[in-house]
């Protein structure tokens, strides 16, 4: 009854074949978008980060060599580590050589994408980057092959997504009042980053729903956390339900990885018994682990426990902040966003147009892969792919005007005036292949129709325009005159 | 040093715990620990018993803490 590593050779097995797949994604993410928007020539370009940033405090291989193709080919190491890491790679090797392999393989994938986050500047700014690293550096003392993971990681991984969750519930309750009053949920389908072909029907479901729904968000978020450190079958009990939950977010909005990860860390609090229950499969016999690896794994727990004191003050905290890292390895951080829920949606519509002197009908917009601009098209489904683009959008529409953080925005319309190939790979659709002589971006209100205006119109949005949000601007004002000062606020 | 003034600022920001929160986590851990208790005595024996009663009075504990804070 008491842990121990012997009945997780199979949580083990399916826990790391769920993380090669999270990883795939965030490699694959890289290979597409990284250049275009931190790399060489991108919206953020690589140099700044090599020449402001302190290697110490944000450590990456792009530091080192702030080259596009370096970046490249790291990305597709990535995915080949992660496809090799899916396909069980070290249990396919001798016994003695399936450990180290394993540790290997999950060290290497780890510092991988230590180097995109931490060059990654805003775009690589959310909480489920830090949270995949600290993951697959828990992952790399799991052990493969023949012998028992230490039971001791297992326990780290539990603590994690306790912190995941139980920070996540608690900044909830202390950011709005909609947790308090249970009405979130009525605005939070419509108003999330990145709404997905569920959303329209989730947001019409009946307001006793949406309360009951609020409730249980609070009751998976503060009180079945708990439940992981408890004896079987409560731990599983709680596992089951918090995979119920982030399953039921999965199905009905796009929020990159963050809910499969954080169903794949859920994993941990099964047992072999349970897969077994459950599952056509029998646990295979296997033996302690290496003293050494035990010992490391015990060091590893150490320091784990020492850099929690941070995190978990921070949860404590009244003035608890949301997803932050302290220390520059992302090694145990805190968690926790969406404390408050916008009410209204904001959206950045980006249009373009050739005419010389363009009146209002000469426009035409761009399409976003995510985020909705047409209201007649259906929010797409992305997750777990994650659109670093698309999200930052969504930040930035919060705003009447761009800010300084949203400098990267200039940077797009500059590219996209332009007709650079890597910025218009970010966008939806590309209706100026060699750029537009003007571009402007408009800042409208959205909303989702209401059943009866579906049926009537086919439309899924209703929109009104709020502001213009950048007024026209040519290559020559962005490169000379009007400068990006007179732009951004 | 810096780490130090750092671990105590950290602590000064926690001193003020709210009440909810508390009642949460004083809840949760005497459940945890009234089931582990319970799992691990025999049935009907004096530590069953306080295991048992301690689960109750954690859930209580995490109700009362969840409820206390909602406004519905």
């Amino acid at each position: 009854m008491l842990p121990s590593g012997a009945d997780c050779v199979l949580v083990r097995f399916v826990f790391q074949r769920g993380l090669a797949v999270i990883y795939l994604f965030a490699f694959l993410v890289a290979v597409r978008q990284f250049c275009p928007l931190a790399g060489e020539d991108g919206l953020l370009p690589l140099s700044e980060y090599a020449e402001n940033a302190s290697f110490r405090e944000r450590p990456s291989l792009f530091y080192v060599y702030p080259d596009d193709r370096i970046v490249g080919l790291t990305a597709w190491v990535g995915v080949a580590l992660s496809l090799v890491a899916l396909f069980a790679g070290p249990y396919w090797l001798p016994a003695p050589y399936a450990l180290p392999a394993s540790m290997l393989l999950w060290l290497a994938l780890w510092g991988l994408y230590q180097s995109f986050v931490n060059a990654g500047r805003v775009f690589y700014g959310y909480g489920w980057e830090s949270m995949l690293l600290e993951t697959g550096f828990l992952a790399v003392f799991l052990g493969a092959g023949a012998s028992n993971p230490p039971v001791v990681v297992i326990w780290l991984l539990k603590w994690l997504l306790f912190r995941n969750m139980f920070g996540a519930g608690l900044i909830k309750i202390r950011g709005d009042d909609c947790w308090r009053d249970l009405t979130c949920m009525d605005h939070h389908y419509e108003t999330q980053p990145m709404p997905n072909p569920v959303s329209w029907f989730a947001h019409h479901l009946p307001e006793r729903f949406h309360r009951v729904e609020v409730l249980g968000n609070h009751v998976v978020e503060l009180a079945v956390p708990f439940l992981y450190f408890a004896p079987q079958p409560y731990a599983t009990a709680a596992g089951v339900a918090t995979i119920g939950f982030q399953a039921w977010l999965v199905f009905t909005g796009n929020f990159s990885w963050l809910n499969a990860l954080t169903i794949v860390q859920a994993v941990a609090t099964f047992s072999d018994g349970v897969l077994t229950a459950v599952a056509p499969v029998a646990a295979p016999a296997a033996v302690s682990p290496p003293l050494a690896l035990t010992v490391l794994a015990v060091l590893v727990a150490v320091l784990v426990v020492a850099m929690s004191v941070r995190p978990v003050v921070n949860m404590l905290s009244p003035t608890q902040v949301m997803n932050t890292s302290f220390d520059p390895l992302n090694l145990v951080n805190t968690y926790g966003a969406f404390g408050s829920i916008t009410r209204d949606r904001y959206q950045l519509v980006i249009e373009g147009t050739d005419a010389e002197n363009p009146a209002e009908d000469d426009w035409t917009a761009y399409d976003c892969k995510g985020q909705p601009v047409r209201t007649d098209e259906r929010p797409s489904q992305w997750a777990p792919y994650h659109l670093r683009l698309d999200w930052q959008l969504w930040f930035a529409a919060m705003r009447p005007r761009p800010g300084r953080r949203q400098r990267w925005l200039l940077e797009l319309l500059e590219a996209l005036l332009e007709g650079d190939e890597g910025a218009r790979s970010l966008m939806g659709s590309d209706p100026f292949p060699d750029g537009p002589e003007w571009v402007r971006v408009l800042r409208y209100r959205y909303r989702f129709t209401t059943p009866e205006e579906r049926a009537e119109t086919g439309d899924w949005w209703e929109r009104e325009r709020v502001g213009t949000y950048v007024a026209p601007v040519s290559l020559a004002d962005l490169q000379g005159g009007l400068g990006r000062r007179t732009v951004v606020r | 040093m810096a780490l130090i003034d750092s671990l105590r600022r950290s602590l000064d920001r926690a001193r003020d715990v709210e009440r909810f929160v508390r009642l949460v986590v004083g809840g949760g851990l005497a459940l945890v620990a009234g089931l582990w208790l319970a799992t691990l005595s025999a049935l009907w024996s004096l530590p069953w018993a306080v295991g048992v009663v301690l689960s109750f009075g954690g859930f209580g504990g995490l109700a009362v803490g969840i409820r206390s804070e909602l406004v519905y």
